[in-house]
């Protein structure tokens, strides 16, 4: 049983790792048609989301998705749903982790073939996912009180830069009046994705409950603000639109003066590396649990462990397989595309989701009063 | 039938001659007098002569009666009627007096305490603290917790384990404090214990966690008495053994093996200070050989220009890869510490000497080795020794050398990669259902309240 | 659980299998360019000259000598240049710390687009490299071996950094702040220029102004530092002025320059600049010691004399057209009609007048009065 704060911690996870999932690029891409206002709409929509989403599942405690779905809805309909769930919400981690690999062999081991750099981290993350949630959550906690903090004075020094354009960012700022778009939307949403998760943990929280709406607000509008004006006033208002991936173009920019290291990028390579294979790792352990509830093996139920045990590995497995022969055929511009799709799908797989709970906690009231 | 049960002396001494035929430390005595007479038989390497002399052959002569002798023998609370052979049998073994009166038998305790005085701790030094440490007496290892922690919540629970060995355990924990879902699982594991022999504290740890195969304790073995009685009045559970001088400690998390009573003794912000320290010289000794073989060999651009043409200056002579020169190094330096642990202390000092500076010197002089690596692995082995508890620097030696296979596969993104399964697999750890390592994990011994996560 | 035991084995099993797959190259099999430059070619126009400067480390760091190659290769591409230098070099070239390009004025003049986009294209070049141009060609400027330099190559990027000497001569720009003033409208690149003059010394008191992609102008001296009191912050720099015959002159503290741009009249509008500069007297030659008053005098003095220069400067960059103190970019970060409001400042630009409002405060006298 683990307390309130892991939820934020959660949150805090998703929106962080924005960055390697493609939000910034497309936030940059729109910069001149419409892209704040899509941020003015998606902040709302996507707190409104999570917070409809946590007052829904406070009255399923200690329960997750599997065991909500399965006992409102046909085994046939819930096992489907279920296990789209699951697959989708796995794809996200093959973006990161087909993109994290791409960075790396461009900006730290061109030596090394990237296939051996992905095997590495699959087997990491495959492992990992087995453990159980309880654990996850302990060692996520450990991983952003170590890597919050730089990520923390990475931001301050992208803004206290002498050579930071605010005539740029003022720039993108006056156009603001551009009508918004979806994807730019559903790309923007991306920061609060992070209590999709809960569909899983909350079997050990205690009594969950979402408070501090106003901070988790005033956060995500802190990482939009980061993931679209940082690279806006360091590589131009043109200019941010060239790079593949602008948050590492823009961190290039930062020089320590007084450290061993003097590029700010391999710190926040490290930093990143580190959060895109924690994020990886709990979304694989929720898309390997929801998978696995679609075929009815749901919970830590004696009587099932041993062919959980035994089915994990074969799910795992199979995501391990996927995620490597994607990287092997696709390329640079259909991964963006990729990302692209599932920010927009996710997105309405999140609306769906919602509406899901909804329906199943008035029929689980009306059984109750029934 | 309580007569029944008695232990006919004749058949009894019969049967213990039989038993004892070739045991060369058997002594007999056979004490007459008007009255009648009484005979003793114990083990003379167990049992105190002092104690034999003056309460049983020394009172026969004065007491010159075979009631009032049997009566002020039982008078002892040590004394007892063994009800079978085996019993009679094994209390001699432990240190008993058989005494035949009549057509009885009883024991009497006079186990020869042969304990050394209260030593001061060797393993686990502190600046002005207490300085005892236990002993490898049970009694005396229990009067020094008892002194220290007075209270009658403080309980004592006895208990035997290996077959042969016969140990004698005591579990001691303060009741309203300690976590009895952890004291019940302790007495199930101690209870499916199955070994013959158990001679060190150690051995009770290795033989009742799960997985067996760990790089780092999850149970605390310590010498002091100070750190036992802190880590009870915290809810921990302490196990005494007989004739050695650790005491377990139980659950006991990653946290616990960085801290050293110092910490305690020491103004708080310099006992913080203290861990801090500690906790640098662990990511500094897992890291820096690691980070060496990343930096020289996958990724120089790292670090900044100058560093990086000083060490490829002084790797200018080096015949081989760098993970070659961390690996001889390193090893070379495990030698010299393994050697000097077991060497006697005369010969040690010399050893190091000859080892750590000469071959030092030479081997850069050499040019086998860059002096760059010769310090890296001067801080290594330093910053090993900086932490506390022995069993967690050596769970750490090994670590390091993980993270150096793994950066000479990967480079540096091996080494992150390594980062991410130890925080994995240190947090996926229980000592006895509690998470090993976690953020803030003081907050429960405070609060008291076991499951607030 | 059981998992954890397979973990580590899992991870050293499948590093081993790829035993063969692992390629590295140590440290001192890298030789390290530290900076390149580009000229133009003498002798065919089709092909220009590249230089490399490689640091080579020495075995002993007390020695304090420092070694350094230079590899100049003409070619058509500077992929292709690189290919043909390594094969005249024994160990890898490895760009990583690569921090410095310069152009040489020649080439400059032409067309530094190419190049630069390269640099920012390619993956283990910096974002951080500094750009310069070179005079009279890069290939002068990297040969030039200071003698007060310790490691190799390193003294141009501890001037041109500001690590070392900080000098008020010297327009600090970066790679990425070069791109990035390539690419947007209304804001034009700079860049610091370096001189060799003699075989030891390297002087670094101008900068260029670029159009998009080639320099247009290069600033005087004097020019260069009141650009830089106009561009940056709290330049520490001294200014001298000839009041009577006599000489003052003055070290600064504290600068602070900001513009506005005013377009209350259509057809009339201005920039108008606030320059506030605190100051220490350093010098006089006068022997009377200082009052109040002739401190006012002085001030007042410096304030005439700083204007007059400074909107001169400006009225110089104005006529060439060029933009490096993005002025264009503040207008269309204040304006809402996207479509036309660049449009607009073409229109504004070169008929704007400057006014400009230079405020010195001499806070002190230093230790005497």
């Amino acid at each position: 049983m683990v307390r309130n704060k892991y939820f934020y911690y959660l949150f805090l996870l998703n929106a962080s790792i924005n960055l390697i999932n493609y939000v910034p690029r497309i936030l940059i891409q729109d910069r001149f048609s419409g892209v704040l206002m899509s941020v003015l709409i998606a902040i709302p929509a996507g707190a409104i989301l999570m917070y409809v989403f946590a007052k829904m599942l406070q009255r399923f405690p200690g329960e997750g998705l599997p065991e909500i779905f399965h006992s409102v809805f046909p085994v046939w309909i819930s096992g489907l749903l279920l296990v789209l769930y699951g697959l989708g919400w796995y794809f996200s981690s093959a973006i990161t982790l087909i993109s994290f690999m791409d960075i790396t062999s461009r900006y730290i081991s061109p030596d090394v073939s990237p296939y051996i750099v992905l095997t590495g981290f699959l087997v990491v993350v495959g492992l990992s996912a087995r453990l159980d949630s309880e654990s996850l959550l302990y060692a996520l906690e450990m991983v952003l009180y170590i890597t919050m903090p730089l990520i923390a004075y990475m931001a301050w020094r992208v803004y206290s830069n002498p050579y930071f354009s605010w005539d740029s960012v003022r720039q993108i700022m006056t156009y603001a009046w551009n009508m918004p778009n979806y994807r730019t939307v559903a790309a923007a949403t991306y920061i609060y994705t992070g209590y999709i998760n809960m569909v899983v943990f909350n079997r050990i929280f205690r009594r969950f409950k979402v408070r501090y709406m106003f901070s988790i607000i005033l956060v995500s509008i802190v990482s939009l603000f980061i993931s679209l004006f940082g690279p806006i006033g360091i590589l131009g208002a043109n200019g941010a639109g060239e790079h593949v991936y602008p948050a590492f173009s823009t961190v290039d920019a930062l020089r320590i003066r007084y450290f061993i290291i003097e590029r700010m990028i391999y710190v926040f390579f490290v930093v990143y590396m580190i959060l895109s294979l924690m994020n990886s790792i709990i979304h694989w352990h929720v898309g390997k649990e929801l998978v696995l509830g679609g075929f009815k093996l749901e919970g830590e139920k004696p009587s099932l462990l041993p062919k959980k045990r035994k089915a994990e590995w074969w799910v795992l497995a199979l995501f391990a397989v996927v995620i490597f022969v994607l990287a092997t055929v696709i390329n640079q511009y259909t991964l963006n595309d990729m990302a692209i799709v599932f920010l927009d799908v996710r997105f309405a797989g999140e609306i769906l989701l919602v509406i899901l709970l909804i329906y199943a906690a008035i029929r689980r009231g009306r059984r109750r009063r029934a | 039938m309580a007569t029944d049960q008695k232990l006919q002396a004749e058949e009894a001494r019969k049967c213990l001659q039989e038993q004892l035929k070739n045991i060369g430390d058997v002594e007999q005595r056979e004490l007459k007098n008007e009255e009648g007479h009484a005979h003793l038989i114990y083990l003379k390497s167990m049992c105190d002569p002092i104690l034999v002399n003056d309460n049983l052959i020394n009172r026969f002569y004065e007491l010159n009666s075979m009631e009032l002798f049997e009566r002020f023998i039982r008078s002892f609370p040590s004394s007892l009627e063994p009800k079978d052979k085996q019993e009679l049998l094994r209390n001699m073994l432990r240190g008993c007096v058989a005494i035949f009166i009549r057509d009885r038998v009883l024991l009497l305790d006079a186990v020869l305490v042969n304990a050394g005085s209260v030593q001061p701790a060797s393993t686990e030094n502190v600046m002005q603290g207490p300085d005892d440490s236990f002993t490898e007496n049970i009694e005396v290892n229990l009067n020094l917790i008892r002194h220290r922690y007075q209270t009658t919540d403080l309980k004592t629970e006895f208990m035997t384990v290996g077959r042969i060995s016969q140990t004698r355990l005591i579990i001691m924990y303060d009741e309203m404090k300690v976590d009895h879902s952890v004291l019940k699982e302790l007495k199930k594991r101690l209870s499916e214990l199955k070994t013959d022999i158990i001679q060190s504290a150690s051995e009770i740890e290795r033989h009742t966690m799960h997985p067996k195969l760990r790089l780092f304790p999850t149970l605390m073995l310590t010498e002091r008495p100070d750190r036992a009685v802190l880590n009870i009045s915290q809810g921990k559970i302490c196990v005494l053994m007989d004739s050695t001088g650790y005491v377990l400690v139980l659950p006991a998390i990653f946290n616990d093996f960085f801290t050293a009573m110092d910490d305690k003794i020491q103004l708080p912000l310099i006992g913080w200070f203290l861990k801090a320290i500690r906790y640098i010289a662990l990511f500094i000794t897992v890291m820096m050989p690691s980070l060496y073989v990343a930096f020289t060999s996958y990724n120089p651009e790292i670090l900044k220009m100058q560093i990086t043409l000083l060490i490829a200056g002084s790797r200018a002579t080096v015949p081989y890869p760098s993970s070659f020169e961390v690996l001889f190094m390193l090893l070379a330096m495990e030698f010299l510490v393994e050697a000097s642990v077991r060497l006697p202390k005369a010969v040690s000092q010399s050893a190091t000497t000859v080892g750590g500076l000469i071959l030092g010197t030479a081997a850069t002089e050499a040019g086998l080795v860059s002096n760059v690596m010769v310090i890296l692995v001067a801080a290594v082995a330093i910053t090993n020794f900086v932490i506390p508890i022995t069993m967690m620097s050596m769970g750490i030696r090994v670590t390091k050398y993980l993270f150096i296979v793994l950066s000479t596969f990967f480079g540096l993104v091996g080494i992150v990669l390594g980062i991410v399964s130890l925080i994995m697999y240190l947090t996926s750890l229980r000592s006895f259902g509690k998470p090993y390592l976690k953020m803030f994990a003081i907050e429960w011994r405070r609060k008291g309240d076991p499951q607030s996560g | 659980m059981k998992s954890l035991k397979t973990w580590y084995t899992l991870l050293i099993c499948g590093s081993i299998m790829m035993l063969g797959g692992c390629e590295f190259r140590d440290i001192d099999l890298r030789l390290f360019v530290v900076a390149i430059g580009i000229d133009v070619s003498e002798t065919n126009p089709d092909m220009n000259r590249f230089s490399f400067k490689i640091a080579i480390p020495t075995g002993d760091p007390k020695s304090g000598d420092v070694k350094t190659v230079l590899i100049t290769q003409e070619s058509t591409s500077i992929a292709e240049a690189i290919r043909e230098a390594k094969s005249k070099v024994d160990k890898e070239l490895d760009f990583g710390h690569c921090k410095g390009v310069l152009y040489g004025e020649a080439y400059a003049r032409q067309d530094i687009g190419k190049i630069q986009d390269w640099t920012v294209r390619r993956r283990d070049m910096q974002l951080l490299m500094y750009p310069a141009v070179a005079i009279p060609t890069a290939e002068a400027v990297l040969k030039v071996q200071p003698a007060t330099e310790r490691i190799a190559g390193n003294a141009i990027f501890l001037a041109l950094s500001e690590d070392g000497t900080e000098s008020p001569f010297i327009a600090k720009t970066y790679s990425f702040d070069l791109s990035r003033r390539m690419t947007e409208t209304g804001e034009d690149p700079v860049m610091p220029v370096i001189e060799a003059t003699g075989k030891e010394i390297l002087n670094i008191d101008k900068v260029a102004l670029l159009d998009k992609s080639r320099v247009k102008t290069i600033l005087t001296r004097d020019e260069t530092r009141l650009y830089n009191l106009l561009d940056q912050r709290h330049l520490s720099t001294n200014f001298g002025i000839k009041i009577e015959g006599e000489l003052f002159e003055v070290n600064t503290d504290r600068t602070r320059s900001r513009y506005k741009i005013n377009e209350s009249k259509e057809g009339a509008e201005t920039i108008d600049y606030k320059v506030s500069i605190t100051a220490i007297l350093e010098e006089k030659e006068d022997k009377a010691p200082m009052t109040p008053a002739g401190l006012r005098k002085i001030e007042k003095e410096f304030n005439k004399d700083l204007t007059e220069s400074i909107t001169k400067l400006l009225e110089k960059i104005q006529k060439t057209g060029l933009d490096p103190l993005g002025f264009g970019l503040r207008y269309g970060g204040t304006h809402w009609n996207n479509d036309t409001e660049m449009e607009k400042w073409a229109e504004i630009y070169p008929r704007a007048k400057f006014n400009v409002h230079v405020k010195m405060t001499i806070k002190s006298t230093g230790y005497k009065r």
